[in-house]
């Protein structure tokens, strides 16, 4: 896909929003998005909305048309997508295909979940929608033990330490203290994080990502119309979706997830670019490991070698290749659907230069969204043209 | 759930009768080939842990009440499984296990050694 910017961001924060509704986050961020893009409601001519279970854990449906109408975008089409955790990318894939196909000229994409009202065993139950209930989910296995298998799989074949995955923990947490939009930013010590209750042996409670509410939205264009636009526009360079198997078993080794590998060698592909290129990252780290197995995945060190990256303060904000600057996840907090639209929001503030932790020079950014047991991916790559 | 004994110990497996590729779970078409002959076989359900874990926080729809051990196995015949462990602890990966019960569906696999005691 050639020819397209992102023109306008919105997010509410990622935390407890009491009493508020799925649709009035998504609203929310989705006025703020069109308002900075100063451009009128009559360019838009799709909504696409990422949602997980808010369906499951609120009993609406139909978010994106009501979103629309809470909106006032008259007739477009309003479309809800899922994939599990991956929602928010797929939203905003579909709302890049709308305008590259030329189904209108510009399009917005909004993520949103709703889920802290709801106790945690009701909220893991949730969650669980994503696993394979032929394959896994008889099984008792849940998202924190599917990532401590991960772990333990990890660390038998590369060494990986609990410091090494401590230091993900360690360095997100404190990106996230200056960001605004998190809620969980923290200083913390091993001893903070080696001390927390369990959750899934080995991650303890700082190991996962917290349980959040939150909306994030933008909007894409044509290239034309982005110079119409008030708001600095970041041109994208490549949105890529793959699928993965979803089985706990049919992963070959469980060292690693093939959706984000593929999903990035399509990305560079299409964006004529290699891993070297990029100046920051934004992936899910849904539990500390996940980062160390994400960055490998993506194509940025070999295998084996993230926990050393992460260890050495190389991903850190004025490391070799920072990767979430913006405390990810684990600082932000984790609306499911609303994550990879989150992401996003965070990469175009740091390719516009006025990101809380900024990463000097910043040109091009990537996003990675995961969804389920590695069956849906999506990669972004974002670059500052002017 | 009470772990019930098997009746007979052993794992249902898919096999695609056109290249021979196995499957822990059922599927429609062989992921290698696209086949659509698929034959169920049995393994007597030896092999290694490849990953072991303790749920201590079930989701709300769960059959066991946590904590519980949660493994995945590599059969003999190469395919992974997942499944449960005896007592809520973790197990190394390698440890060399082989299915003893049953609870619901879910196989319960121990320590070779302990399991031919």
């Amino acid at each position: 896909m050639t020819g397209l910017s992102i023109v306008g961001i919105g997010s509410t924060t990622f935390a407890r929003h009491e009493g508020r509704t799925a649709v009035s986050l998504a609203a929310e961020a989705g006025i703020q998005a069109l308002r900075e893009s100063g451009l009128d409601a009559e360019h838009i001519g799709a909504l696409y909305l990422g949602n997980f279970i808010s369906g499951f854990l609120t009993g609406q449906e139909v978010l994106a048309g009501l979103t629309a109408d809470r909106m006032s975008l008259g007739a477009i089409p309003a479309t809800k997508v899922e994939g599990a955790c991956a929602s928010g990318g797929i939203a905003f894939r579909h709302a890049c295909m709308a305008v590259a196909s030329g189904q209108c000229e510009a399009a917005i994409a909004i993520g949103v979940e709703k889920m802290s009202h709801a106790g945690t065993a009701t909220v893991t139950q949730g969650l669980n929608c994503a696993l394979d209930h032929e394959a896994d989910a008889a099984s008792g296995l849940t998202y924190p033990g599917l990532f401590a298998l991960v772990w333990q799989a990890h660390a038998a074949r590369y060494g990986t330490t609990r410091e090494e995955v401590s230091a993900v923990v360690k360095k997100n947490r404190r990106n996230g203290l200056a960001n605004p939009l998190a809620s969980m930013g923290a200083n913390l010590s091993d001893s903070d994080i080696e001390g927390a209750p369990v959750i899934a042996d080995p991650l303890t409670l700082y190991d996962c990502c917290p349980i959040s509410d939150g909306a994030a939205a933008v909007i894409v264009t044509r290239d034309d119309l982005a110079r119409q636009s008030s708001a600095t526009a970041i041109r994208v360079r490549a949105s890529a979706q793959t699928s993965g198997r979803p089985g706990l078993a049919a992963h070959p080794d469980l060292c690693g997830f093939a959706a984000t590998s593929a999903a990035a060698h399509r990305a560079f592909a299409d964006a004529r670019l290699a891993p070297a290129d990029i100046d920051l990252i934004e992936l899910h780290d849904c539990f500390s490991i996940a980062e160390i197995v994400d960055i490998e995945d993506l194509g940025f060190m070999p295998k084996g070698h993230g926990g050393a990256w992460a260890r050495e303060g190389r991903t850190a904000v004025g490391g070799d290749l920072p990767v979430n600057p913006s405390g990810g996840l684990e600082a932000k907090g984790h609306p499911v659907g609303a994550t990879g639209i989150g992401q996003i929001y965070e990469v175009v503030c740091q390719l516009r230069g006025d990101h809380a932790n900024q990463v000097e020079g910043a040109r091009l950014g990537l996003t990675h969204n995961l969804g389920g047991t590695g069956v849906a991916c999506t990669v972004n790559i974002l670059e500052r043209t002017s | 759930m009470s772990i019930l004994p098997l009746p007979a110990k052993d794992l249902p497996l898919w096999r695609c009768t056109g290249c021979d590729a196995l499957a822990s779970s059922p599927v429609s078409l062989c992921p290698a080939c696209r086949s659509d002959c698929i034959s169920e076989i049995r393994s007597p359900g030896n092999g290694t842990v490849a990953a072991s874990t303790v749920i201590r926080r079930p989701s709300a729809a769960a059959v066991v009440e946590g904590p519980f051990g949660l493994c995945v196995v590599r059969l003999d015949e190469g395919v992974l499984v997942p499944g449960h462990l005896p007592s809520p602890e973790t197990m190394p990966v390698g440890t060399p296990v082989r299915i003893v019960a049953r609870r619901g569906a879910v196989p319960v696999f121990d320590l070779q050694e302990s399991a031919s005691a």
